[in-house]
């Protein structure tokens, strides 16, 4: 996580930085649910949707790895590529649990 | 202190993180910030009387994204307040751009926002805000100025007498009545040769207040002539028009009227017509018929009201194709 770059779009502010970690963190859990549910319908729409949601929350706290990776999968569900989209979803999700183990040690506090 | 009043703005984004992001950067620009998490909310609020003049709307939202919201308020009445509104997206193809100010958005900005230029683009909303208030506020002005009389701020001569035509195509679509009433101040003349024109004029004022006054919100007074004013009534007859004029007179005796000269006394006199009781309804007949009431008024002594006398067809013939 780039944590002076995203500082720099908060024009410093770190806790406004810490939250929206936290913001991040509550909300992954819903969206993980609706993922999966998006993969076993096979709807590509919808995993679009959430995936580009996804991409950008996490381009703004700074998670340029999982918004990477969340492009991606943006991208495979544009192109109604549903067979290699479970295997990014692998992806985006060890992304985001590396963050979550950033956010950890960045905004203690966040973790709650 | 308070501060002196924060431009208020909207702002719609499903995600929490982007919501909260951008909501806090825009407060810390003093905006004050209104955040909605879909587009029916949006739309629901930018629809109000009251809305926010200026709007960020995420592209892609669940339900109602932004270019609906854009399309649905550009639908609604023209008589709103302009709002402008700022599509914020990741897409960046030319296609989706121009779909995007296709559907009403006024400018868009890619996600994530770089802050100086959503700064810069938001100033450039409240600009051309700033300059349709501008321009609006001028064209009601102008409005105001072309259909009143600038010294009574009542209906001039060419609006009374386009408020006289309404109301006859009005009557003769609908049936019913309705009454004029032509009122005419007593001896003016002498108040202007006495107490000069300044008094004359605090006469003309005070008294086309008076009649103001004594008027339903749906009668029209005009000023007809130098000190001769011409009152519509829609939905009346002869005698309820002239109970009109009866009030205003009594109205205008009552008290004497504060000039600089000091206090002044004055009085009028009333003609009334109504439609009903003509047997054609040409506005030139109308108005001759109430003038010819007045004529008597000031014949039986002034400070009074004289209803016109019914003409048979014969004698309104001639009078109506003058």
């Amino acid at each position: 996580m780039d944590v002076a770059q995203a500082l720099e779009r908060m024009e410093g502010d770190r806790e406004l930085l810490a939250e929206l970690a936290h913001l991040f963190t509550d909300e992954w859990p819903k969206s993980a649910v609706e993922i999966e549910a998006g993969l076993k319908a096979g709807d590509t729409t919808l995993l679009e949707r959430l995936a580009h949601g996804l991409k950008g929350a996490a381009a703004n706290v700074g998670a340029e790895r999982l918004s990477t990776a969340a492009l991606e999968m943006e991208k495979m569900s544009t192109a109604r590529n549903l067979k290699s989209i479970p295997a990014q979803w692998e992806v985006v999700k060890k992304e985001a649990a590396a963050l979550f183990e950033e956010f950890e040690t960045l905004f203690p506090k966040a973790a709650h | 202190m308070e501060k002196i009043s924060k431009f208020r703005i909207l702002i719609a984004d499903d995600s929490p993180v982007s919501r909260r992001m951008l909501e806090a950067f825009l407060v810390k620009r003093d905006y004050d910030v209104i955040s909605v998490a879909d587009g029916e909310e949006a739309l629901r609020l930018l629809s109000r009387e009251d809305a926010p003049r200026l709007a960020v709307l995420d592209w892609m939202m669940p339900g109602l994204d932004g270019i609906s919201v854009c399309r649905k308020l550009r639908e609604q009445s023209e008589d709103k307040p302009y709002v402008y509104i700022l599509l914020l997206t990741a897409r960046t193809e030319k296609a989706d751009v121009l779909r995007g100010l296709d559907s009403g958005a006024d400018d868009y900005i890619t996600k994530p926002f770089d802050p100086p230029e959503l700064l810069a683009r938001l100033s450039v909303g409240r600009r051309i805000l700033d300059l349709q208030d501008k321009l609006i506020a001028a064209r009601d002005e102008l409005h105001f100025r072309a259909s009143h009389d600038t010294l009574t701020g009542v209906s001039n001569r060419a609006v009374i007498l386009e408020t006289l035509r309404r109301e006859q195509f009005r009557q003769e679509r609908e049936g019913g009545s309705f009454g004029i009433i032509m009122v005419d101040l007593d001896h003016f003349k002498s108040v202007n040769d006495t107490y000069g024109h300044l008094c004359g004029d605090a006469v003309l004022q005070e008294t086309a207040k008076i009649m103001q006054a004594s008027l339903r919100p749906y009668d029209v007074v005009g000023r007809y002539g130098g000190e001769e004013f011409l009152i519509v009534v829609p939905r009346s007859d002869a005698p309820s028009a002239q109970r009109v004029a009866e009030r205003i007179r009594k109205a205008i005796a009552a008290k004497p009227i504060i000039t600089p000269a000091g206090e002044i006394r004055v009085t009028a006199s009333f003609g009334v017509a109504a439609s009903s009781d003509a047997s054609g309804t040409e506005s030139q007949h109308l108005l001759q018929r109430a003038d010819d009431a007045l004529y008597r008024a000031k014949q039986n002594g002034r400070n009074r009201s004289e209803l016109a006398l019914a003409s048979p067809l014969s004698e309104a013939a001639p009078l109506a194709s003058n």
